[in-house]
């Protein structure tokens, strides 16, 4: 009498599913990350120019700032004016 | 085994070696690819991805010693060409509106394209917008990079100081030169990802890094004192007709310069503009009577004589070796004092024969002169003096009263910084401190002695002997009063070596001041020297006044009062002067009188002495009625108020046009003001002729003393 051997069981296809969906997620969670990422990119870029161009309008506006206190053009708008240093005994030294 | 069996797993024994070998294929492949293409292949790849950004270094301001900016860098575009490209892909009727955006003609234009080069600069720091409406043409291979320009906002202001930095960037005078390396900062090159339609993706942090800045600069140099000093100093330039000028502002305990200018007569006149020359510190000059200040310490630390010593003047006129030694005027017996109040040639010239050519020689050196000071500035000069072995006796004797010697500037103001300051030569120096952009202070320039040259107790006796020149009746450098303050000083006038003949120009003059204030505590080393005046323009003329002036404007942008008490100093001829209630007392000194004969026995101690003055003790005060001054020179009016006791209030140059109270009238307590200006030809028709010849000492004399000293190579004053 021979015996039937029991055929094995199917194996479950449980886990590749969930490696696969695993993978998967993983992969769109990289992708969506790498996204994010290059969208900082074109941010930190735009904000880069951004600051580029201010520091330069800081500085021309330090430099007109700079003209528009320079000695000659002082001394010739106070010539404009009528204005100059105080003639000797204008200026009184308090003790 | 049957034979089906076999012959499948010699089938896949061959397979699994065929794949083996596929494999080591592809590993050595791999390898190869790896490890010997892999960075050609990384290359092309950043190629395509990446590019590479150059950020322009940014030069360091430079700002005085208050914060206010004298050099500053602001970004600009330059526009560039490739001129084949452009020359195959565009018409000239095409480019010429490229050549309108960057300002240059259309001829211009082309010229540049037909150059062989590959690349041209079509306009470099031009406005954004020129460099938009240039890239906006949509000319192919016409670029626009960005650049820093260099903006100096004060205009010309410490010009030769600050100096001058080239389109790229580069120093090319003064501190942009000296500290280049420094100021200059360094460029930074940035690894760019970019997209497919070429925009900057920043993924990582050092995208984020900036060029490096060039360090913060931060003179002694103060703006205001530099502005006065400029704008006087140019005044001058202009009026006397001086081909240029220059002053040096001191500060005698810490060698900073506080101010340094140069004018060029040309430039004072609106005509050129030089920031590549620095008179001030490359440009040597015979010192004339300056030298008489440092010939007076170095004899009397050398004990060549005593500052009491009599010497006999000659009367004005001295044959030595073969030469004859003039002095502007009439001179018997004079001390150290005398002689460098009057400025006597002859007087100076003994002295130096007394201390011998090689103690002359170590006391000059020991002043710094023949030697550069060590300012921190670039292309300084070390002046000329020739080793003592070789000076003859006239030469020895001319050194004495500053011919055959040539100093620059910025050496005399620190030889008389070291009279100022009690001995001590200090080192001068333009840049305080350097700072890199975080602040950090990355240099930072302390007072440096250099050496003692004199005692202390020489340096006063010299300082209270300057004093005279200024206030001293027969002083050459009146207009060198600063009203509240005691100024020491020297006037200094010498004729210019004509290169040509090896001799001097008969009426082309260096005119000098050298001077310092507050005597009593020195704050303010002051040089004045105008280069190339025609006779006539003496130091105590021309240069004198400009160190008034500027010492005025320094005083007060420093806050330095005057002294609550006024000096109290050993000198014979201090007299009120510029008014105050206070000036109508002279002091017990005042009216000393020189009395003695013209040729004393040696050591005669009796050549001054304290009593009444010629003129009588005040007489017109105990009369209360004021002399008439008309027509007087100043010196003469000086010495008719010192004679009488009276306070005088002058203004203007010249002779005495006006005066309040007018003659006769009642004298009240304020000084009276005298009106001075320039005689006209006519003489003035309230003073007699006679009176005019009787009066000609002072400024009669300095004038027509003047025409001696030009007429005569060896006239020094």
């Amino acid at each position: 009498m021979t015996r039937r051997a029991r055929p094995a069981a199917p194996p479950s296809k449980i886990i590749p599913a969930m490696l696969a969906i695993a993978i998967v997620a993983a992969g769109f969670a990289i992708l969506m990350v790498r996204l994010e990422v290059t969208q900082e990119g074109y941010r930190l870029s735009a904000l880069k120019i951004e600051i580029r161009n201010l520091d330069n309008s800081n500085q021309r506006l330090k430099l007109a700032a700079a003209e528009l206190e320079s000695h000659q053009r002082l001394r010739a708008l106070a010539a404009k004016y009528g204005l100059g240093p105080p003639a000797p005994g204008h200026v009184v030294v308090m003790p | 085994m049957n034979e089906p069996f076999k012959k499948r797993r010699a089938r896949i024994g061959m397979l699994t070696l065929a794949l083996a070998g596929l494999f080591v294929l592809a590993a050595i492949r791999l390898a190869i690819v790896a490890l010997i293409d892999g960075p050609r292949l990384a290359s092309i790849a950043r190629t395509e991805h990446t590019e590479t950004i150059t950020l322009a270094p940014v030069r360091g301001p430079i700002v005085d010693r208050n914060g206010e900016p004298l050099a500053l860098s602001a970004q600009a575009r330059s526009v560039f060409a490739r001129p084949r490209r452009l020359l195959e892909s565009s018409t000239a009727a095409e480019r010429a509106p490229l050549a309108a955006a960057v300002g240059i003609t259309p001829g211009e234009l082309e010229a540049r394209l037909a150059r062989p080069a590959p690349f041209v600069w079509l306009g470099r720091h031009l406005a954004p917008e020129q460099a938009h409406a240039a890239e906006d043409l949509g000319l192919e291979s016409v670029g626009a990079v960005s650049e820093y320009k260099r903006f100096y906002p004060e205009s010309n202001l410490a010009g030769s100081v600050v100096g001058l930095a080239g389109t790229d960037g580069q120093g090319l005078s003064g501190v942009e030169l000296q500290y280049d390396r420094m100021v200059r900062g360094a460029p930074v090159e940035l690894q760019i990802y970019h997209d497919a339609l070429g925009h900057q993706i920043l993924d990582s942090p050092l995208a984020l890094k900036n060029a490096e800045p060039g360090a913060r600069l931060e003179l002694t140099i103060d703006a205001s004192i530099q502005s006065a000093a400029e704008n006087y100093l140019a005044g001058e330039v202009v009026q006397s007709g001086a081909r240029r000028g220059a002053a040096v502002v001191l500060d005698p305990f810490t060698g900073e310069v506080l101010a340094l200018a140069n004018v060029d007569g040309a430039a004072a006149r609106g005509v050129t503009d030089d920031r590549l020359h620095d008179t001030a510190v490359q440009d040597a000059f015979e010192p004339g009577s300056t030298m008489k200040g440092l010939l007076g310490a170095i004899a009397i630390q050398d004990h060549a004589i005593a500052p009491d010593r009599q010497i006999f003047c000659e009367n004005g006129e001295w044959h030595l070796a073969g030469r004859t030694i003039h002095d502007d005027d009439r001179h018997g017996w004079l001390d150290l004092g005398g002689i460098i109040e009057v400025s006597s040639n002859i007087g100076a010239a003994k002295i130096a024969l007394a201390l011998g050519a090689d103690r002359f020689y170590d006391g000059l050196t020991a002043f710094g002169l023949g030697r550069r000071t060590g300012i921190d500035l670039p292309g300084e000069a070390s002046g000329l003096l020739r080793a003592p072995d070789k000076w003859r006796t006239i030469e020895l004797a001319d050194h004495g009263f500053g011919q055959g010697v040539a100093v620059t500037p910025m050496q005399l103001a620190v030889a008389y910084a070291a009279i100022a300051n009690g001995g001590v030569v200090m080192r001068p120096y333009v840049v305080r401190a350097a700072y890199d952009a975080g602040g950090h202070e990355l240099l930072r320039h302390t007072p440096q002695v250099l050496r003692r040259v004199v005692a202390p107790d020489v340096a006063h006796q010299i300082n209270l002997l300057l004093r005279n020149v200024v206030n001293g009746p027969d002083g050459t450098g009146h207009l060198a009063r600063v009203a509240d303050f005691t100024v020491a000083g020297k006037t200094g006038t010498a004729q210019m070596v004509n290169p040509a003949t090896g001799g001097y120009f008969q009426t082309r003059l260096v005119a000098s001041f050298v001077g310092f204030v507050p005597a009593d505590d020195p704050r303010l080393v002051i040089l004045v020297v105008l280069y190339d005046v025609s006779h006539g323009h003496f130091g105590g003329l021309f240069a004198a006044p400009v160190f008034s002036q500027i010492a005025s404007a320094a005083l007060a942008r420093l806050d330095i009062a005057p002294a609550e008490a006024p000096a109290s100093y050993d000198t014979a001829s201090m007299i009120p002067f510029g008014g105050g209630s206070g000036g109508s007392a002279p002091d017990a000194v005042d009216g000393v009188e020189r009395r003695g004969s013209d040729e004393p026995g040696e050591g005669s101690p009796a050549e001054y002495s304290v009593g009444p003055s010629s003129g009588g003790a005040a007489p017109d005060m105990a009369t209360g009625r004021a002399p008439d001054f008309r027509g007087e020179s100043l010196r003469s009016a000086f010495a008719i108020a010192r004679g009488r006791g009276l306070a005088i209030d002058v203004s203007g140059d010249g002779y005495v046009v006006g005066q309040k109270p007018p003659p006769g009238a009642p004298i009240t307590s304020a000084p009276i003001a005298l009106t001075l200006a320039d005689l006209p030809a006519t003489g003035m028709p309230s003073a007699s002729a006679e009176r005019r010849s009787r009066h000609r000492s002072a400024a009669h004399l300095w004038r027509a003393s003047a025409a001696r000293a030009v007429a005569h190579p060896r006239r020094r004053r």
